[in-house]
């Protein structure tokens, strides 16, 4: 048998677009793992582990933020800070900051949890830049 | 074979400059003043030259180009829908439409095949062309720039075979490609001295054209590119663009409909494209290189079977779309796709899921259409319908009168009124024009699905056929049953012209007995002989057929028919005669007349009968 009259074998075709899917699927889960676990973790239908959260932040911090990857960083910030990780989640929060130096909803949100955390030097430092960034603005 | 016919064939030992150094070859060793150029696929129309040496009046002209065409439409090449006598063939457009656009600017080139020269004008340029593969274009573009002319006439004169394998049909275009581009270094119609400016524009878009592959690629991967990296090139996707998308869309597509003429059909267009795009940009990138560039002849024998390797860029492109579509899907499922509730984030997933689905469609049909088994014969029938009488060879004595629906030199299609035995020898006499030729075949096929509603086809191989009478076939093929063919499947309508008559023909139409296509066996009784002919089409009140012989309009003569519901006898009047073929073949209109009662009934049956189709 040719291999090219292969393509026109309905049991060829079914099984290999099966399995094809299947890879595919296979593919899709391991491509966007950290993806999916983030807003699982986020969404409180996975209860978080801990270990891969933080692989994951690590991750997330060594690459060049899109807006889908600084939206997805912020909902691990704030799954990392719920589940008591805090170190971890300031950190995501602070590389979130110096990649939107100008968006002050994030840089307060940042301060607020500095100063929750007792770091209130580092949540003096943003509420300063906060407030200089308002009088400059009016 | 060349001796018995008068003529002399020249050959070469060697082979260098390949079709080009054989033209010149012959050209210093001929004498005509003017030279016609068919390959050897090629069958001229005995009217070939009448048609185009009236042009060469004009001192100033070297050639006159005519449309290539293609007879063997059982070729991959052709979509064919033989109920709707319809046919499509990818260079329909090129050489319809295109040309005799590009001779209105005096741009009308030889393509290689199925044109007249004028020898002075070829020894001017110093003969044809040899530092390119496409010979054709370079030599027009050469004579061109000496100031001699070129003329597109639009008619089909002469027939030759597609391509029936993608390997053949691939070596064909490769050759086309790596030759046009290649211009490009060596006589760039953009600044070559002596062309004016539409020739420039013409000849370069020919060149340019070549390079389609490129912008096809693009098109073909871009959107199961985006699925699967969602990375958009526009931003924001919004009303403003999307209603901006859909009129270009429409334009574009009701532009190409009215441009084309009847000719293009967008889904086959694009399915060739799908099929060439990886060959285009293999010849680009050979050609940009400037690597050495073969002459190989195209293979217009039986066809080969595909192979993987050559249809491996549409697999690919199956299996990247088929793969882009349930990525997106797992994007819904796993809610990773951005912003589905806005409508930049739908439609940024809706456009490119309905392009991707539609390449891979293209990619699928491409696929199809050249690994499906190749059944054909190795010649090609030529479909058409001679009026074949038979006669059965056995003590069981059986004759009656049917037609062929297709034919060439080896055997026919035959469809009868009565059923006949299987493996029976026959006694045919094909009415072959004012020529019956008598011959012996057996059946070796029936056709079961085709056979119902009073209808039997059979397969026929003749049998120790002689050589004069398989000639007169193929000669009655050519002259006859091609342009009857043509006639019906090469005629477009434009939109506007189909428009028109449909607003002015309607009450007509209304008013009138409907025609209905029947191809049937008749005989008209003229005064000094029997013509045996097949109807075109039959209505209660009248009939079309197909003759050898023009007849007097006003003339009234007998008439019998043969139909799967019985026979007709009747009277007709001849109401128009119109050449097909100068002095071979004639549409005739004619009336009914005086029909019986019985013959009234037996037509009345055949009209309302539901196998209609079958005849068609």
């Amino acid at each position: 048998m040719r291999p090219v009259t292969l393509l026109h074998h309905r049991g060829f075709l079914a099984l290999f677009a099966c399995s094809y899917v299947v890879a595919l699927w296979f593919a899709f889960l391991w491509f966007h793992n950290d993806e999916i676990a983030i807003r699982r973790w986020f969404n409180g239908e996975l209860p978080i582990d801990h270990e891969q959260a933080a692989v994951v932040a690590q991750h997330w911090m060594d690459i060049d933020l899109t807006e889908r990857h600084s939206r997805l960083l912020g909902q691990l910030a704030d799954v990392l800070l719920r589940s008591g990780n805090a170190d971890q989640g300031i950190r995501i929060l602070e590389r979130l900051v110096t990649a939107k130096p100008g968006d002050a909803a994030l840089r307060m949100h940042l301060a607020l949890i500095l100063h929750q955390a007792g770091r209130f030097q580092d949540a003096e430092r943003h509420f300063g830049i906060l407030l200089e960034e308002n009088s400059t603005h009016g | 074979m060349a001796k018995d016919l008068g003529c002399q064939y020249i050959a070469r030992t060697e082979r260098l400059d390949a079709k080009a150094g054989n033209l010149n070859h012959a050209l210093a060793r001929t004498h005509g003043d003017y030279i016609a150029i068919f390959d050897s696929d090629y069958v001229p129309q005995p009217d070939f030259l009448e048609k185009t040496l009236g042009y060469f009046t004009d001192a100033q002209l070297a050639f006159v180009q005519t449309p290539h065409h293609y007879y063997n439409v059982d070729s991959f090449q052709f979509r064919m829908r033989i109920g709707k006598r319809d046919k499509w063939n990818e260079q329909d457009v090129f050489y319809r439409l295109m040309m005799p656009g590009r001779d209105y600017w005096s741009s009308a080139f030889f393509a290689g095949t199925s044109a007249i020269f004028r020898k002075r004008a070829l020894v001017d340029i110093g003969g044809f062309a040899t530092q390119s593969i496409t010979e054709d274009l370079l030599t027009t573009i050469r004579l061109y720039r000496r100031k001699w002319k070129g003329i597109y006439h639009n008619e089909v004169l002469s027939s030759g075979l597609a391509a029936k394998d993608l390997k053949s049909y691939h070596t064909q275009k490769q050759r086309w490609a790596e030759g046009n581009i290649s211009l490009l270094f060596t006589d760039n119609p953009l600044w070559t001295s002596g062309l004016s400016i539409p020739q420039r524009v013409c000849f370069f878009s020919t060149v340019f054209g070549w390079l389609a592959g490129f912008p096809a690629l693009i098109y073909f991967i871009a959107p199961a590119v985006l699925l699967m990296t969602r990375m958009f090139p526009i931003h924001p996707l919004d009303w403003a663009f999307l209603w901006r998308y859909v009129v270009f869309l429409s334009i574009t597509l009701i532009g190409f409909k009215i441009a084309s003429r009847g000719y293009g059909r967008l889904r086959y267009d694009q399915a060739y494209n799908m099929l060439n795009f990886f060959l285009l940009i293999k010849a680009a990138v050979k050609s940009f290189l400037r690597l050495p560039a073969t002459f190989l002849v195209t293979n217009k024998g039986r066809g080969e079977a595909v192979t993987l390797r050559a249809i491996m860029p549409q697999i690919a492109l199956v299996l990247l779309c088929l793969g882009a579509v349930p990525w997106a899907v797992f994007h819904i499922v796993y809610q990773t796709w951005d912003g589905l509730d806005r409508l930049d984030g739908s439609l940024g997933l809706a456009i490119p899921v309905f392009w991707t689905a539609i390449n891979a469609l293209l990619a699928i049909s491409a696929i199809k259409s050249v690994t499906a088994p190749i059944y054909h014969r190795y010649t090609f029938r030529f479909l058409g319908s001679v009026a074949v009488e038979y006669a059965s060879e056995t003590a069981t004595p059986m004759r009656g009168l049917g037609i062929s629906q297709d034919l060439n030199e080896s055997g026919l299609s035959l469809m009868t009124f009565q059923p006949l035995q299987s493996s029976e020898r026959l006694i045919l006499t094909l009415h072959l024009g004012s020529r019956p030729v008598e011959c012996h075949g057996a059946i070796v096929f029936h056709d079961a699905d085709k056979s119902h509603g009073g209808y039997y086809v059979y397969g026929i191989q003749f049998i120790d056929i002689r050589q004069s009478t398989q000639d007169l076939i193929i000669q009655h093929c050519f002259e006859s049953v091609l342009p009857n063919f043509l006639r019906h499947f090469d005629r477009r309508d434009t939109l506007t012209a189909r428009a028109v008559f449909w607003y002015y023909n309607r009450r007509r139409i209304r008013a009138r007995a409907p025609r209905q296509t029947f191809t049937l066996p008749l005989i008209v009784r003229l005064p000094e002989d029997n013509l045996f002919a097949v109807s075109e089409d039959v209505s209660r009140s009248g009939l079309s057929l197909i003759s050898h012989v023009p007849l007097k309009a006003g003339e009234h003569m007998p008439v019998e028919m043969m139909t799967p519901v019985g026979r007709v006898y009747g009277e007709v009047e001849i109401r128009h005669s119109r050449e097909v073929v100068a002095g071979r073949s004639y549409h005739i209109g004619c009336r009914l007349l005086a029909l019986s009662r019985s013959s009234s009934q037996v037509l009345v049956r055949l009209l309302a009968s539901t196998a209609r189709s079958q005849a068609a």
